[in-house]
């Protein structure tokens, strides 16, 4: 799973005036889009889901997610947003660097309340068509180890599962500064 | 929060398209047969399939001893509406080549050494797994550490068979690293054992297993178990239970497991270990010249087992030990339980020179509580032992490492 920590990038911007709530602005950034394993994902044909998990402390978290499904006859993108519980309108790109433009620009609006938040640390997951088989797949070769405790086979067996891992979804990490 | 994001993801999922999939093309090395695929799949074409379906097909695909990943992606078929489904099968690598280690053992009191604080040395173990296909259905797999091979031969028709075979390899000289208290010039494994299981695929996700082993001598066993995957909230669950044979007694178990977030057994065997305890009693023979204790198991082992994340698992052994010539020393209990959990998750997975993989830090540990009738036994007969330590494994599809840090607070126990 690859974990990109991206410290002290500014990817968002805060939105100070709307009544009196702090509304930040979330925006993901080009590379994580651009990736190729995301890219893959969202090539696919079938849903690709990417989350993401905003965190300031304890008292605020926020989460959200983006689905996308290209239509290969139309060849246009199908965009879906939740953030925080709530549906947005789902939306239709017509191409791969219209769907980048569109969710670089777009950003996510994340109530803040009336805390006042000096930065935010972001988690973007690409959760892939299908994200825990590399698990399964491992207890099917280890599926004799609750029976053979022991014997040194099944340590083989054990770790040659464990080292079969298939390729996982990806992961992006990043801080954004809200500092005035 | 994931599950919570999980939950939206599943309402989002709530209108998920079907497709009209009008045929199936594999995308692979050659090296696995299409019929397997095909078979494993479980998707024929033309048929409107959902997400879900095709899901548990490329689940079902990757189960394969011989398949490392499979990815499906969706073409343009020969008519508006109609798709091609494509499955692109990265098979598994010839060869593994894995580095183990013994635990660094860091020992507070000693009662060996007088209260000196000893430090015992890693000893890394190498072992080379190598599986080579034969035809186009069958896999060949071999792994030894030096002193045991252990061989294993599969074959995938409607299902996976395959059958391992354990026979003694060359004694490697080895140390018990603890305080250099002893030195065991070799340790022998002097019987075969053979291993056979089945794994049917029935129908969709419901699956049947069996399995047989028998040991040189008079060991054997057969296990039947039916096992049934269920998709939940974007997560596999598989529910199993198993019923295992052992010479003269019933062993059951019940297994469920719930993605990597959480897996349960709860199990009890009652056994007569006649050849497996004479195999113990045997290669602890060459122990005894600094215990001059021999242990036969009992035969009673009872377990829980919780996995995923955090591994919990509780055994009780009883034993009865002898002395060199066999007269009864005394019986002897253990309780054992061990925690292990993974931490850090995946740190890193990034093709650095060809290398993918990551790197986990784990903590372990373990309280272990002996009672003894025998007073000579050990300085303290009746002790319990509890140890914490880190572990760090890193692997990769074609290397694992794997070390680990204990730190053992009261090893008043001859066995590291």
């Amino acid at each position: 799973m690859t974990l990109l920590l991206m410290m002290g990038m500014n990817w968002g911007s805060v939105l100070v005036n709307q009544g009196s709530e702090r509304v930040f602005l979330l925006r993901i950034p080009e590379y994580v889009l651009s990736d190729s394993r995301v890219q893959k994902s969202i090539h696919s044909g079938l849903t690709c889901t990417l989350m993401f998990d905003l965190r300031a402390n304890d008292a605020f978290r926020k989460t959200g997610l983006v689905t996308v499904r290209f239509e290969p006859w139309d060849e246009i993108f199908l965009v879906e947003i939740v953030v925080d519980g709530q549906k947005h309108n789902p939306q239709t790109v017509t191409s791969n660097k219209d769907l980048i433009a569109w969710l670089t620009q777009v950003g996510f609006r994340i109530h803040t309340g009336d805390q006042v938040i000096q930065s935010i640390s972001v988690n973007l997951k690409l959760v892939p068509f299908s994200e825990k088989e590399q698990e399964d797949a491992q207890r099917w070769f280890t599926k004799d180890l609750n029976n053979d405790r022991g014997s040194l086979s099944t340590v083989a067996d054990y770790v040659l599962a464990s080292s079969i891992g298939r390729k996982s979804a990806c992961q992006f990490s990043w801080e954004v500064d809200l500092a005035p | 929060m994931w599950l919570a994001t999980l939950i939206l993801c599943t309402a989002l999922g709530a209108d998920a398209p079907s497709y009209t999939i009008e045929q199936i093309v594999f995308e692979h090395d050659g090296r696995i047969s299409e019929t397997i695929l095909r078979s494993e799949l479980g998707l024929n074409a033309p048929a409107t399939l959902s997400e879900s379906d095709l899901r548990n097909g490329q689940h079902r695909i990757r189960r394969l001893p011989f398949v490392l990943d499979a990815d499906l992606s969706l073409k343009k078929g020969s008519k508006r509406g109609l798709y091609v489904l494509l499955i692109t099968v990265e098979e598994a690598p010839r060869g593994t080549w894995l580095i183990l280690s013994t635990p660094l053992q860091l020992t507070a009191d000693d009662v060996f050494e007088g209260g000196d604080t000893t430090l015992s040395p890693p000893i890394p173990i190498p072992l080379y797994s190598w599986r080579w296909p034969i035809g186009r259905k069958a896999l060949l797999q071999y792994t030894t550490p030096g002193f045991l091979n252990y061989g294993r031969f599969g074959i995938a028709e409607r299902g996976v068979f395959s059958a391992g075979l354990s026979f003694p390899g060359n004694a490697t000289p080895s140390t018990i690293p603890e305080s250099g208290r002893a030195t065991i010039p070799e340790i022998d494994f002097d019987a075969w054992r053979l291993d056979t299981s089945f794994d049917w695929r029935i129908r969709g996700d419901h699956w049947m297993a069996v399995s047989a082993a028998q040991m040189q001598g008079t060991a054997s066993k057969l296990l039947i178990a039916g096992a049934d995957d269920q998709e939940f909230d974007a997560q596999i669950k598989q529910a199993r239970y198993q019923l295992t044979w052992r010479r003269n007694t019933l062993d059951h178990s019940i297994f469920t497991t719930s993605g990597s977030l959480l897996s349960m057994a709860i199990a009890r065997e009652d056994e007569v270990r006649e050849r497996f305890g004479q195999l113990e009693a045997d290669n602890q023979s060459k122990l005894a010249r600094f215990n001059s204790r021999i242990f036969r198991p009992l035969g009673s082992q009872s377990y829980i087992q919780m996995g995923g994340e955090l591994q919990a698992r509780w055994n009780r052994f009883d034993s009865q030990s002898t002395d060199l010539n066999g007269e009864p020393l005394g019986n002897y209990r253990q309780d054992h339980i061990h925690l292990d959990m993974g931490w850090g998750r995946q740190w890193l997975q990034q093709r650095i020179w060809g290398f993918t993989g990551d790197i986990r830090l784990g903590l372990t540990g373990s309280v272990r509580r002996s009672l003894s009738e025998q007073e000579d036994l050990y300085p303290d007969p009746n002790f319990t032992r509890s140890s914490l330590g880190l572990a760090l494994t890193a692997r990769s599809p074609k290397l694992l490492m794997q070390f680990s840090l204990i730190y053992t607070s009261t090893p008043t126990e001859l066995y590291p």
